[in-house]
């Protein structure tokens, strides 16, 4: 077998416990550490361009395997496809611009630093097999793996009084979440124990037995069905905060150092939508009629709540959490769309569900970027306030230029990528008709909306007078890493087209298998 | 032998003692105590039905030994972090936290 397919996942754990033996011998180079995770990610992600079939080697013919790969591995319970790189893509990509941003942002940290990035490359490995998981069990396992590292990395400034309870308060629904959402999947597990397959935790085993169960096969199966999917969604829905199981994200967001907050929205919030795809699109969706509305609700009293809560804020960090909340919101269409694929209508789930993927791809480089803008700001003594910004655009006027594309794109103004993604995801919503047109509609609305406090930003930059006009030196590190989020950000919608193939493609292996 | 429905059931009312605990109680230790009280009920059905499953029932009781193994890695980062906040606070009543609210 061709276990080299896994090697991205490999290269991050040497690299997550190579920096830990390295730290027992070395403990004087300043940056050394960050460097190495840095490298490992680098390494990661070009095999998993590579295995996507998008550089060189497939161009000239050299590659060592199909692309994009397409491996199954029963006994590891892992799959290797078009769906699991796209993801792998995301997390890699959100560990560069969070670790490039920490190397300037930890300098006042002298201690503990090969932890915190040990512990981030261990969250992204965490994520990493979420995504490429073919079983239910190991999934609520992998997931456990990105949360605890989190845990930790939220409290990483220990003297810090706002972080200490950043740091309980995401333990505490963190492991509130986890166990409901086990106690969910014990339910499902118990379901299919009755069927002919046995009891399973398969991903599509669980599909096929919940499919002979609700066509008859059991009696009164729907009681446990709707109690699994509910728990489910509670579980898993505080990990992507939907409301009404959103209240951690805000204060945590606001009290973690600002790179992780980067980390948390742009890279562990994915891993939770890695979760519930595979969850609800492949496990669960033979259900469909248990828990296809109240998704649906969920998104629309998701967008609203998150929009209108965003603009009573002051606080950038908190702003962007709120907004992070709507874009939840957005993203959860494509669930909800994607369900046709039990009805045969492939076409039009294929479409949403690429729409979602791309979505949280462009929501990468946008949060992640603003968060970090947020980062540099606090780091060159700004503040992370909204009124620190007034006047912003004469002390450093190429981060806020940065921030005014980051901003116009997650609003989904025209040529930049949140456009696009947000495009794709509401017209296959239109397309799919009946009910799925009123997400459509609540999601323009939002949009709209949330215009407001995002060009409110913009505003305070570049109107308003500032009382402190001077220039500000930029730390570097954090500079390159906005600036490489920014470029993320024009890019994808200079080179939409080939991304929604790449979309499609991965949407495809998710619903195919 | 006793039947399913009595072990689900046992499994039930854990799942509301637990829960009780987590939305009732302030002190931070007790509310992971009843993140193990939940956590446990989980582990009881997933015991509970591999045993009572037509066939090929060990996978259950594998999972539940995971999960006690998931349950021990979460209070011990669980009880540090605690250790944490009490350093700053001094209690570890989860409402005297006042940094952040909105």
């Amino acid at each position: 077998m061709s276990y080299q397919v896994l090697s991205p996942i490999i290269i991050l754990l040497a690299f997550a416990f190579a920096i830990i033996i390295v730290n027992m011998f070395v403990k004087s180079k300043r940056r050394y550490f960050a460097y190495m995770a840095l490298t490992g990610m680098i390494i990661s992600l070009i095999l998993v361009v590579d295995m996507a079939g998008l550089s060189f080697t497939s161009a000239m013919g050299l590659d060592l395997w199909d692309s994009p790969v397409n491996l199954t591995f029963p006994n590891l319970k892992l799959k290797v496809d078009a769906f699991s790189l796209f993801f792998y893509v995301v997390f890699l990509i959100a560990g560069i611009l969070v670790t490039i941003g920490s190397i300037s942002y930890i300098e006042k940290e002298e201690k503990y630093r090969a932890e915190y990035f040990s512990l981030m490359l261990l969250a992204v490995v965490g994520m990493m097999l979420v995504a490429s998981t073919t079983d239910l069990f190991v999934l609520y396992l992998a997931f456990e793996l990105t949360s605890i590292s989190t845990y930790a990395l939220a409290a990483f400034r220990k003297k810090d009084k706002a972080s200490a309870e950043a740091g309980l308060k995401f333990f505490l629904m963190g492991a509130v979440s986890s166990a409901i959402a086990l106690f969910g999947i014990s339910i499902v597990y118990g379901v299919t124990a009755f069927t002919p397959g046995g009891p399973t935790t398969d991903l599509s085993q669980i599909s096929d037995a919940l499919n002979f169960a609700l066509q008859g096969g059991i009696a009164h199966v729907q009681i446990p069905i709707i109690l699994g999917s509910i728990l489910l969604i509670a579980g898993f829905g505080f990990k992507i905060a939907i409301v009404p199981f959103h209240m951690w994200a805000p204060d945590v967001y606001q009290g973690s150092p600002t790179t992780i907050s980067a980390f948390l929205a742009a890279g562990t919030k994915k891993g939770g939508f890695a979760a519930f795809f595979q969850l609800f699109l492949v496990a669960l969706i033979a259900a469909k009629f248990q828990w296809g509305l109240l998704v649906g609700i969920l998104a629309v009293i998701t967008m609203v709540v998150g929009n209108v809560l965003a603009i009573v804020q002051t606080d950038l960090k908190r702003m962007l959490a709120y907004s992070s909340i709507a874009q939840a919101g957005y993203i959860l269409i494509a669930i909800c769309v994607g369900t046709l694929a039990f009805d045969g209508d492939v076409d039009t789930a294929q479409l949403a569900v690429a729409g979602g993927l791309l979505h949280i791809l462009i929501h990468v480089f946008m949060k992640s970027g603003a968060f970090l803008v947020v980062a540099l700001t606090a780091t060159a003594k700004v503040g992370e306030n909204l009124n620190d910004y007034k006047g912003l655009y004469r002390r450093m006027p190429i981060v806020a230029f940065c921030m005014t594309i980051l901003l116009l794109s997650l609003a989904g103004i025209p040529p930049l990528g949140g456009f696009f993604s947000k495009f794709v995801l509401f017209s296959s919503a239109v397309n799919a008709g009946g009910w799925f047109v009123w997400l459509a509609v609540f999601g323009v609305l939002n949009s709209a909306l949330s215009l407001y406090y995002y060009v409110r930003v913009i505003k305070y930059m570049y109107i308003l007078k500032g009382e402190d006009e001077s220039r500000v030196k930029v730390p570097t590190a954090l500079y390159v890493a906005v600036i490489l989020a920014t470029l993320g950000v024009i890019l994808s919608g200079l080179l939409a087209e080939p991304l929604i193939s790449f979309a499609k493609a991965a949407a495809g292996g998710l619903l195919g298998g | 032998m006793i039947s399913l429905e009595y072990e689900l059931i046992l499994s039930a009312i854990l799942f509301a003692i637990g829960m009780f605990g987590i939305l009732r109680r302030k002190n931070a230790i007790v509310v992971l105590m009843s993140v193990e009280i939940v956590l446990n009920a989980a582990i009881m059905n997933f015991v509970a039905f591999s045993s009572y499953a037509h066939a090929n029932g060990a996978s259950g009781q594998v999972f539940a030994l995971f999960a006690i193994a998931v349950a021990a890695a979460e209070a011990a980062i669980g009880l540090a972090m605690f250790i944490v906040f009490y350093r700053r606070f001094k209690t570890i009543d989860i409402d005297k936290g006042s940094m952040l609210r909105w």
